[in-house]
């Protein structure tokens, strides 16, 4: 049964998204170059939205790892010369599982304190238009009578807005992000009790 | 396939879609607008996808208003009291804009008394002192500010009070529990003669009217559950289990080991498809996860899968049955 595009919206955004920045982590700590990673990751969303629903999907965080691996090892089938070595690498990729850890639903109470962080740190006047569309919730027809500008101003910053915070929400941090382990013999996959 | 956009490019392009399908829902021409641009390139509509998931998650902001970090009317926020008052016309239109954006719906401050949700609806009032109530599902309360005392009854439901300091105390009345602060945080909730208060932020004072006992003194972190006839059990709850039981203002249901008997529970408070739990030992069963409230079928699709139980749909039933184990 198909499932109407708010409510995929809806999954996306609580069970892949909060996901991506490990993801991409992930990919990154075997070499995969940055602009390869975004190539996977934008095709990964593509599978994703394909999709009539999204209710037989158990873990989104094991949905997104387990697409992004396919992708590549397509990719680098696709790519002709490789080292053989390469593709059996990362078919035997530890996925660590998606059971939801103590440290994922901590994060989870994290995010109205994430999302007050990702919008203190727009720009300013991206910032002042967010505040008020997303936070006050005033319409963008009120917020572009009360600065004085255009609706299209309204919208082009609140579209550069979303795209920083975006980036903020999934771009890679140095540190390791919890949850992800680095593959190989000694990694224990996590399950529930 | 000719390379011609980065994947970067392409977010772009799909953030300014996003934000346009958001604020302009009803226009005819978009749609077929965008379906040029989709067509373009397959790989935008994986973008697309994840620009409106990020502006999905982005509504849980409307929950941020009046926190301290977003509370001073400073060039970046706007009392949003003077907004709907003064604002007339355009703050009302403001409200009404919102309302297809986020779950929370709003009302302009005038001086009614009687505030209800139907199920699954949270709403914000705000009240004339400053104070500002939220509802959750199903709740009614009754406002009257006369004769020194800022009173609300809470007839049924759950509400979440940020109580704005007053020399006037403020009192809720739940049945015959009275729980009385000059400033405070807390959520109270009444059901089957009992009456049970998270105080977050300052105290409050509570005792069961004519029953002649000392009242229970309840600071930030408690968690009481009084019953009508004065019987009460007061507990400390971290952070953690606080922003669990008020995951609700945001419409999540947060399961932090809870039983499948009581995470049903709190589920069927928000929707008319309601639960139900046909076998005692999955009943039982403890459970983590995080959930929509307005999403009954995923939480028991989800409790199929790892509970290896089945899901039986019967019109507004959603009945979880395991075959018997040997």
């Amino acid at each position: 049964m198909g499932q109407s595009r708010p409510e995929i919206i809806a999954w996306v955004s609580g069970h892949v998204l909060p996901h991506e920045k490990d993801v991409r982590a992930w990919l990154s700590r075997h070499g995969i170059a940055a602009d390869q990673i975004d190539d996977v990751v934008q095709e990964a969303y593509c599978r994703i939205a394909a999709l009539d629903s999204v209710s037989h999907i158990a873990s989104g965080r094991s949905y997104l790892f387990r697409t992004a691996q396919n992708i590549l090892l397509e990719q680098i089938r696709r790519a002709r010369v490789v080292r053989i070595d390469t593709v059996a690498e990362i078919e035997c990729l530890n996925i660590v599982d998606d059971e939801p850890s103590p440290e994922r639903i901590a994060a989870g109470r994290l995010e109205l304190k994430q999302v007050e962080k990702l919008i203190l740190a727009l720009p300013e006047k991206c910032r002042k238009i967010f505040v008020l569309r997303r936070i006050q919730g005033m319409s963008q027809r009120s917020i572009a009578a009360m600065l004085g500008v255009s609706e299209n101003t309204v919208e082009a910053q609140a579209a550069r807005g979303l795209r920083l915070i975006l980036t903020a929400m999934t771009e890679q941090t140095s540190t390791r992000p919890n949850g992800i382990r680095e593959f190989g013999a000694k990694v224990r996959i996590r399950h529930g009790n | 396939m000719q390379r011609c956009e980065s994947a970067t490019e392409i977010d772009d392009t799909a953030a300014v879609w996003a934000i346009r399908l958001e604020e302009r829902q009803c226009d005819p021409d978009l749609a077929s607008e965008l379906d040029v641009w989709l067509a373009g390139d397959p790989r935008r509509s994986g973008a697309l996808l994840r620009a409106q998931a990020a502006l999905c998650f982005l509504q849980r902001g409307r929950a941020l208003e009046g926190t301290e970090a977003f509370a001073s009317p400073g060039p970046a926020a706007i009392n949003r009291r003077k907004l709907i008052v003064g604002g007339g016309a355009a703050g009302l239109a403001a409200a009404a804009g919102i309302a297809g954006v986020s779950f929370i719906r709003r009302v302009p401050v005038v001086p009614s008394l009687h505030y209800a949700t139907l199920m699954g609806e949270v709403l914000r009032v705000p009240l004339q002192d400053g104070t500002v109530a939220t509802l959750n599902t199903a709740t009614q309360i009754d406002v009257a500010f006369t004769g020194g005392l800022r009173a609300v009854s809470l007839i049924a439901g759950e509400a979440l009070f940020e109580v704005a300091e007053d020399a006037l105390p403020f009192v809720v009345s739940s049945g015959p529990v009275r729980f009385k602060t000059l400033r405070t945080t807390c959520s109270i909730r009444r059901r089957n003669a009992k009456s049970s208060i998270l105080v977050t932020e300052g105290t409050v004072d509570a005792w069961v009217s004519k029953a002649g006992q000392a009242p229970v003194h309840l600071k930030a972190g408690n968690s009481a559950l009084i019953s009508d006839d004065g019987t009460h059990r007061v507990t400390t709850v971290d952070s953690a289990e606080i922003n669990r039981q008020l995951a609700w203002r945001t419409g999540e249901i947060f399961l932090t080991g809870q039983t499948v008997e009581e995470a049903v529970e709190e589920f069927n408070r928000y929707s008319a498809h309601k639960i139900l739990v046909a076998n005692v030992a999955l009943a039982h069963e403890k459970v983590v996860g995080r959930f929509r409230s307005d999403q009954p079928e995923a939480f028991a699709n989800a409790v199929a899968t790892t509970l290896q139980a089945g899901v039986v749909r019967d019109g507004n039933v959603i009945r979880l049955v395991r075959a018997t184990l040997r």
